[in-house]
């Protein structure tokens, strides 16, 4: 007869109790979990019974009741197991089950980065995963998993909670408890349509049952700005130009420098409209001075002989800082936990910064043992100050710093702004003036992302889940653009534009589940879903001009001049649709099968190809389950995992792909017929041509991985081989200009191909048994891409990155995407010998650049181009290096990035005649010069005619990006329990911290982490371009980790 | 799931469905209109201008690139006849006029399904349609000659291949038809003036033949054009008293005005539909527009308004000295300007120092140059605004204060009645011709419409009259005319191609070069090839999309 047994289940290694064992009676559905004092109590039926203890890496235990009134258990943790259970596709795993290629990133690695968001935090975390940022306060970073698999948008998806995003700027960092990367189709084909990218799954901070827990987690610190690029100053700057008119066979003279002989010095670079203006000179009387724009404008601004450091200019030290609030704490039938953030990092440059409050409230109930309710929220609002740091090419702030002359002054005599007015004195901008300027630009965002879902096991083992996800945000943005009189070109009218948009994305799972395991070797997971995912959006802008004041307080379109407004709105929407399903198979521990499917209807495609199937398959063999391994004692855990898949990619399809339409739009296609000089009659042109056979960009994966846990449990290793060929790229399709200029189609026309390997190796220890403890995890990643075909034809081609009309990057068949194209150069001419005998080149003289000619026909012309280097790394390695010793800790992150090429597109700016504006140290020094020892020349002869020399791309430009960074070090302590707990605390660490200390490379510009920035954002067919990019920072830190 | 949640059409837009209607198909021949002005079409910004200030002006004898070495640097190589088909300037221009041809075309294909207008209304749009269809692919056909032709019912959108046409085929005679059914069908006056009326396409149609050195044709329209033809306004066609008139707010569609492309300015458009073609063509650091120093006037065009003791030009003698500019004078140092004799259009065309610019004060020389060094001592001004305008006639909604209203003047009078004059010479009418000619000058010569110091004196030495002698031969006459037209239509765009008309670019074109190397040194190794540089290179990216079944479609021209 039944009967009540009870007892206690303690850990075996300390003999501390254990919270939350299982205890089943066997074959029956009875059972209890152990209290926080680890006890149980549970009814029997008899005595012929066996209670089975269960708990997560444990070994689990079967012990005959018997007449026993009381048992207790010792169980010992699980060696070999990672018995982690981890969230993937719509479920949850044993870590050491999964047969595809799926990586997991414990948020402490990501946390020891500290950075505003998820994506700058991933640097070097995952093999397989590359990672590239700016120092733009804020801003995200590029996420690229397994190389390239498109020539749009390759961004993964992100799941936070089960919510689907690919925007995770603003999801809190230190709210994340795991994160998982699904890096081929076995792992993320039940996403199907969104997968081919890669998916991070993210589930955020769950209560925990037990006592309120309250803990604060604080950093503070500096960034510093790295150092600029070696320019000019003004004397050099003088030589440079007498050297260069001289050579161009012109009598040296520049409206500043004077028309002698040698180049002098001005007093003034300008004096009402007169520049380069002598100290005496009447329109230098400061009482003549006006910048008022009612009367005619008198500049009166000195020539900085000594130099201005313009790049010191930009640039300041700047704080960030971050302080993060946890409670935590739950019963049997609820628990919460709740999160309070704020981050501020002030940017690099003046007046420009980021802000986020972010709160989160994350709570669970159970209703009746089998019901669970539950809703996951983060509400958080951001915002940028500064509208233009995120800016690139020439008219950036940045390059605008590099460029503008050294004799400029920040200031004017009166202090208002100096600039490039004045003949000869470049063009361009006072990038401190357009800081300044636009300070009280505001841009914020509120967003309010999260789910509510409920659970009810319906019956054992099988469980109904329905989940609805909600992420909405809204966005607005203020510019204010000044009148100028400081520049050469100036802006004529102040203008205001104000705009607000906003997105509203829902997404509703609902999934039945089935978990068993049969006769004890059977494990068995069934899955099937349903999921609708609607995203809707609108915007709305205005614009005016000639604002009477520019004073904050006045910024508001109504005070603008009615004359020359202009307003604008938008809306899209798109939906999935989709079913999937899923089953996962383990016999005996040893063979694993797990194998998806997913069906998903998308809105962006046409009634042709409107869905899409994708399968996968994977196996899994563990052989250290096998007999024959047990006489193998150095292995703890092996494992062969074989996958195959296909996921699709619908990212780079426009939603409006399968429709032709006309647009009215008053710049294209409206026309003053009437001439009235003031107004148009609104006409209409042909905006798009559809094409409702477009289908999804379909990659396929296969997937071949070990892993394995070695020499008692202190080496990991995980290796993963793959190839992912991408077919049916989504083009543009291309059609003559008799066509028209319709935006036409994306078709499939392309294939890509990316092969690899990843590896990570783990190891750690207690060193001698001296409680130094070390861990050492490094992550080796190597992809090869190809594109295989790009279009209709074999010679086709995309062109990517157009830059002042000089092409640079191109993707064609057999090579990888975004390569460089150019001209490569063999040296220089040094003799009227050597010029007559070469091939006819553009503008050759002594000194000029000898450029190969590839096909040797004796002329230099478009046919000589070839692929001069490619932006994708050969390796890229991150290395994580911990010691821990007593209570002090230290760790030290090294990222590298090997075999790329950058084309530094900078030097378009400051080693040629391009815009008027400084030059490189480099230009003057290391120009070809006649009769000079010409070992150490890089650049043609100094010639103020040479026109040609900047229109080509180049072998000069492209430069090894290789690096190795030291992303992170770390040193930190722990206070002793004891001293702690008397002021109540149960933990306290205190540490120091610092980020991008230094950085070893070749390459130089300002930062070589740019190499898979791309030109246009989302575009990728031109990467790998550095046009000037924010710098990522130096940061110093001092943090402090504190729970109660 | 209902199959309804996976339809989600793009807001904001029209179906061909919703146009085929009186007011849509008027809308789609308005977006036809609306390349006129060069902008607003495949996203250029001034490749394809309107003006033609690089393909007309900057290849030709009149004018530089300007500005500095760096800035749009594909322009250096057209300059030095050294550009390559991949070039995106040719692009640019070549997608620019096939979308005019496509808008037009537009209209024409969805025409016949409009069951609400009128049959005479049908006759006038279609009319209307096939000017403009033929005027976008004369300005290619005299661009690059090897050009094909599209018509409504060429392109299927279905198969974009449709659109590879041919270039082996002379188009000279769909043109003509085109322009010709227009001058059969429009009306001489129109409701809007900016609508092409039946005088306008006469003028077209004469100016093709002449491309074509139909002479005898040309002249019999270019008869009646001069005798009976007037503007879609009902002006009828004669010269502005005013040289300048041309050139300012005040004269857009004056009876001068025989075809041009409106621009209007703070009409919501951002300034896209001012005269954004010519936008960088503003004087450097000061002045109107403030920027980007570009179509600077050459020294030779200078040299060009020199004139002798009778007022008339020299002929052959104009280019042996220079006319005395502030090259290499400092801003801060002081400058004489020319004291010599000069026809006064060249200070409405050249804006040089020392000289009223509009209402700007003195042109202050190098203040207002970007690079003297590099490229000359000379501002344009032809498209420049008073001071007085701006705001009102400006567009203060860009990066740039060089918005105007100002026309582009694609044909005026004084162009017709100048190609009247080579019509009448080739004839052997000299007699005719020389009136014409005097017709010009003696508009040019009228005192009220020289520029002014600020005291009513003239701004320069002007000296300019009428040819009062009958011209020796035909091959003098020939010359007397030519060069009336370089200076009454300077920096306006046609200086080029009338070189190539006459068959007559290379040589003035390399003896340009000669001289104008030792005062540009960025010119020194260029040359025009004769049979050649003619015409320009087809563009690569269009000769790679003509392509079928691995065979590109169109042909490149000799020698690229």
């Amino acid at each position: 007869q039944s009967r009540v047994i009870s007892g206690k289940v303690t850990a075996q290694e300390d003999n501390t109790p254990l919270p939350g064992v299982n205890v089943i009676v066997k074959g029956t559905t009875t059972g209890a979990v152990t209290d926080s004092n680890g006890s149980y109590s549970v009814t029997i039926p008899g005595n012929d019974v066996f209670l089975v203890f269960t708990f997560i890496g444990y070994t689990a235990q079967e012990v005959a009741a018997g007449n026993r009134s009381s048992i207790d258990i010792q169980m010992a943790s699980d060696v070999k197991a990672l018995q982690e259970v981890v969230v993937t596709g719509y479920t949850t795993q044993n870590r050491r089950d999964i047969t595809g290629a799926v990586s997991v990133v414990k948020p402490q690695e990501l946390l020891a980065t500290p950075a505003g968001n998820v994506q700058q935090q991933l640097q070097g975390r995952v093999a397989g995963v590359v990672t590239s940022g700016t120092g733009v306060p804020g801003a995200g970073a590029k996420v690229r998993v397994r190389g390239f698999g498109s020539f749009g948008n390759n961004d993964p998806l992100y799941i936070v909670d089960g919510v689907p995003t690919y925007n995770v700027n603003n999801i809190n960092p230190q709210d994340i408890e795991s994160m998982q990367v699904l890096k081929d189709a076995s792992a993320a084909s039940i996403y199907g349509a969104r997968a081919a990218n890669g998916v991070v799954i993210m589930t955020t901070k769950k209560g925990k049952t037990g006592a309120p827990t309250v803990s604060i987690d604080s950093y503070y610190g500096f960034q510093k700005a790295p150092k600029g690029p070696n320019m000019l100053n003004p004397t050099q700057l003088g030589q440079l130009f007498w050297e260069s008119q001289l050579n161009a066979g012109q009598t040296p003279s520049h409206a500043q420098y004077g028309s002698g002989a040698e180049p002098r010095f001005p007093d003034y670079v300008i004096a009402g409209s007169l520049a380069g203006v002598m100290e005496g000179h009447p329109d230098t009387d400061p009482a003549l001075y006006n910048i008022d724009y009612a009367r005619p404008i008198h500049r009166i601004v000195r020539f900085n002989k000594e130099g201005t450091d313009q790049w010191n200019e930009l640039f300041r030290t700047a704080p960030i800082q971050s302080h993060q609030v946890t409670a935590n704490g739950g019963t049997e039938f609820s628990n919460y936990s709740v999160g309070l953030n704020f981050f501020d990092q002030q940017g690099l440059m003046h007046y420009t910064g980021y802000k986020r409050y972010s709160l989160r409230a994350n709570t669970q109930f159970k209703v009746k043992n089998r019901i669970r309710l539950g809703e996951n929220v983060q509400v958080s609002y951001n915002e940028a100050k500064g509208s233009r740091s995120g800016e690139e090419g020439g008219e950036s702030l940045l390059l605008n710093a590099i460029r503008i002359y050294p004799f400029i002054p920040r200031n004017d005599v009166m202090g208002n702004w100096a600039g490039t007015a004045g003949a000869g004195a470049g063009t361009g901008a006072n990038s401190y003036a357009d800081l300044y300027r636009s300070k009280d630009d505001i841009n914020s965002a509120m967003r309010l992302f999260g789910n509510v879902y409920a659970e009810v096991d319906i019956i054992n083992g099988l469980t109904a889940r329905t989940s609805f996800g909600v992420d909405y945000e809204t966005r607005y943005g203020q510019d204010y653009e000044f009148r100028t009189y400081e520049r050469a070109e100036n802006i004529g009218a102040n203008a205001y534009t104000e705009q607000n948009d906003w997105t509203r994305n829902w997404t509703w799972t609902n999934t039945l589940t089935y978990k068993k395991v049969f006769a004890e070797k059977h494990d068995i997971t069934l899955l099937a879903g349903t999921e609708a995912v609607k995203e809707t959006g609108r915007g709305v802008s205005g614009r005016r001009i000639n604002f009477f004041s520019d004073d904050p307080y006045f910024r508001v379109l109504t005070r603008g001049a009615p004359v020359g407004q202009n307003n604008d709105s938008y809306g899209f929407a798109s939906t999935l649709s989709s079913v999937f399903g899923r089953v996962d198979y383990t016999f005996n521990d040893r063979y694993i099968v797990n194998a998806t499917l997913r069906r998903d209807g998308s809105s962006r495609f046409g009634s042709e190809n409107r869905y899409g199937v994708f399968p996968a398959a994977s196996v899994g063999w563990r052989i250290s389950s096998e007999n024959f391994m047990k006489g193998v004692p150095f292995v703890n855990d092996l494992k062969l995992r074989v996958g195959w898949g296909q996921m699709g990619n619908q990212l780079n399809v426009d939603r409006e792909n399968a429709y032709s339409f006309y647009r009215s739009t008053p710049g294209n296609s409206s026309y003053d017929l009437g001439g009235t000089g003031n107004s148009v009659m609104m006409g209409f042109d042909m905006d798009r041509i559809g094409f409702s056979r477009t289908k999804w960009e379909a990659a396929t994966t296969t997937n071949l991985g070990i892993d394995a846990v070695l020499f008692d449990s202190r080496l990991d290793v995980a290796l993963d081989v793959y190839n992912r060929t991408t077919e049916g790229l989504l083009v543009r399709a291309q059609a003559a200009g008799t066509l028209g200029d319709a935006t036409l189609p994306f078709v499939n026309l392309g294939d890509i191909r990316n092969r690899g390997i990843d590896l990570t190796l783990g190891t750690r220890g207690d060193i001698g048994g001296s409680g130094l403890k070390y861990d050492v995890v490094l992550t080796l990643a190597h992809y090869k891409n190809e594109a295989l075909r790009v279009g209709a034809n074999a010679k086709d081609f995309i062109q990517g990155s157009v830059l002042r009309n000089v092409e640079i990057t191109r993707s064609e068949a057999g090579q990888p995407i975004s390569s460089f194209r150019g001209y490569t150069i063999d040296g220089f001419y040094n003799t009227q010998e050597e010029v007559d005998a070469g091939p006819d080149q553009p503008q050759k003289g002594i000194g000029s650049w000898r450029i190969r000619d590839r096909n040797n026909d004796g002329v230099i012309n478009a046919d000589d181009q070839s692929y001069i280097g490619s932006p994708h790394p050969d390796l890229t390695t991150g290395l994580n290096f911990t010691l821990a010793y007593k209570g002090f800790d230290l760790s030290i992150f090294l990222y590298s990035v090997l075999g790329n090429e950058i084309y530094n597109n900078t030097k378009w700016w400051t080693d040629f005649n391009s815009f008027q504006g400084n030059r490189s140290v480099r230009m003057l020094e290391q120009s070809w010069r006649a009769g000079a020892d010409n070992s150490k020349a890089v650049l043609p002869i100094l010639n103020a005619t040479d026109t040609y020399s900047n229109s080509i791309a180049n072998t000069y430009m492209v430069e090894s990006g290789s690096y190795l960074r030291a992303r992170t070090m770390q040193l930190g302590y722990n206070f002793p329990k004891t001293l702690i707990s008397r002021l109540g605390m149960s933990n306290l660490r205190l540490y120091v911290q610092g980020q991008n200390i230094f950085t070893i490379t070749n390459y130089t510009g300002v930062d070589p982490d740019v190499s898979s920035q791309s030109q246009i954002t989302g575009q990728e067919t031109g990467m790998g371009i550095d046009m000037g990019w924010y710098p990522n920072p130096k940061q110093f830190l001092l943090g402090l980790n504190l729970s109660f | 799931c209902k199959e309804s949640f996976l339809e989600e059409p793009p807001r904001g837009t029209f179906s061909e469905s919703v146009l085929k209607n009186r007011a849509g198909i008027d809308g789609l021949l308005i977006g036809s209109y609306s390349l006129l002005d060069g902008v607003g079409g495949p996203s250029g910004n001034w490749e394809a201008a309107g003006s033609n200030w690089v393909f007309g002006n900057v290849t030709s004898d009149d004018a530089y690139k300007g500005t500095d070495a760096g800035d749009q640097i594909e322009i250096n190589p057209i300059e030095r006849y050294e550009a390559l088909p991949t070039n995106g300037y040719f692009n640019f221009k070549w997608r620019h006029q096939y979308d005019g041809v496509s808008r037009a075309n537009d209209v024409l294909r969805l025409l016949p399904e409009a069951k609400d207008i009128p049959e005479a209304e049908q006759l006038q749009i279609t009319a209307e349609a096939r000017f403009l269809r033929g005027y976008y692919h004369f300005d290619a056909k005299r661009m690059w000659n090897k050009v094909p032709y599209i018509d409504e019912n060429t392109v299927k959108f279905t198969d974009f291949t449709t659109a590879n046409v041919p270039n082996n085929t002379d188009i000279w005679p769909q043109i003509e038809e085109d322009i010709k059914f227009a001058y059969d069908n429009l009306p001489e006056t129109q409701l809007q003036v900016g609508r092409v009326n039946k005088w306008a396409a006469g003028a077209y149609l004469g100016k093709v033949y002449m491309y074509q050195r139909k002479f005898a044709e040309a002249k019999q329209i270019f008869d009646n054009v001069i005798a009976n033809g007037k503007t879609s306004g009902g002006k009828k066609y004669a010269l502005n008293p005013q040289y300048h008139d041309n050139f300012r707010v005040t004269g857009n569609n004056s009876a001068e005005s025989v075809f041009a492309a409106q621009t209007s300015v703070n009409d919501g458009s951002n300034g896209t539909n001012a005269n954004w073609g010519d936008i960088l063509n503003f004087t450097y650091g000061g002045g109107p527009g403030g920027c980007c120093g570009f179509h600077q006037p050459s020294q030779n065009l200078v040299n060009a308004h020199k004139t002798d003791a009778t007022g008339l030009p020299m002929l052959d003698t104009f280019n042996q000295a220079d006319v005395k500019s502030d090259q290499g004078v400092l801003a801060t140092q002081t400058f004489e300007p020319y004291q010599g004799s000069l026809d006064p259009r060249l200070d409405w065309s050249v804006g040089r120092r020392g000289i009223p610019h509009l209402d700007w004060g003195n042109h202050p020389g190098a203040s207002w140059i970007r690079d003297q060094v590099y490229a000359g001592p000379y501002s344009p001004k032809k498209n420049h605004y008073y001071q007085s305008d701006l705001g009102k006639n400006t567009d203060g909604s860009s990066w740039t204060s060089g918005l105007t209203n100002i026309n582009i003047n694609l044909m005026r009078f004084a162009d017709v009645l100048l190609m009247a004059a080579e019509a009448e010479v080739e004839a052997g009418s000299l007699e005719q011709a020389r009136a014409y000619v005097n017709l010009i000058r003696e508009r040019a010569k009228n005192p009220e419409g020289f520029v002014k110091k600020a005291d009513g004196t003239p701004a320069a030495n002007y000296v300019i009259n009428t040819y009062t002698a009958p011209w020796a031969d035909q091959e003098t006459a020939r010359k007397a005319v030519r060069f009336e037209r370089r200076l009454e239509l300077a920096m306006e765009g046609h200086r080029f191609f009338d070189l190539v008309r006459w068959g007559i670019a290379a040589e003035t074109i390399n003896a340009y070069l000669a001289k104008e190397k030792t005062l540009r040194q960025y010119l020194i190794g260029a040359t025009f090839t004769a049979g050649v540089d003619e015409y320009f290179p087809i563009p690569e990216q269009q000769i790679v999309l003509s392509t079928v079944n691995g065979q590109p479609t169109l042909q490149q021209n000799p020698g690229y």
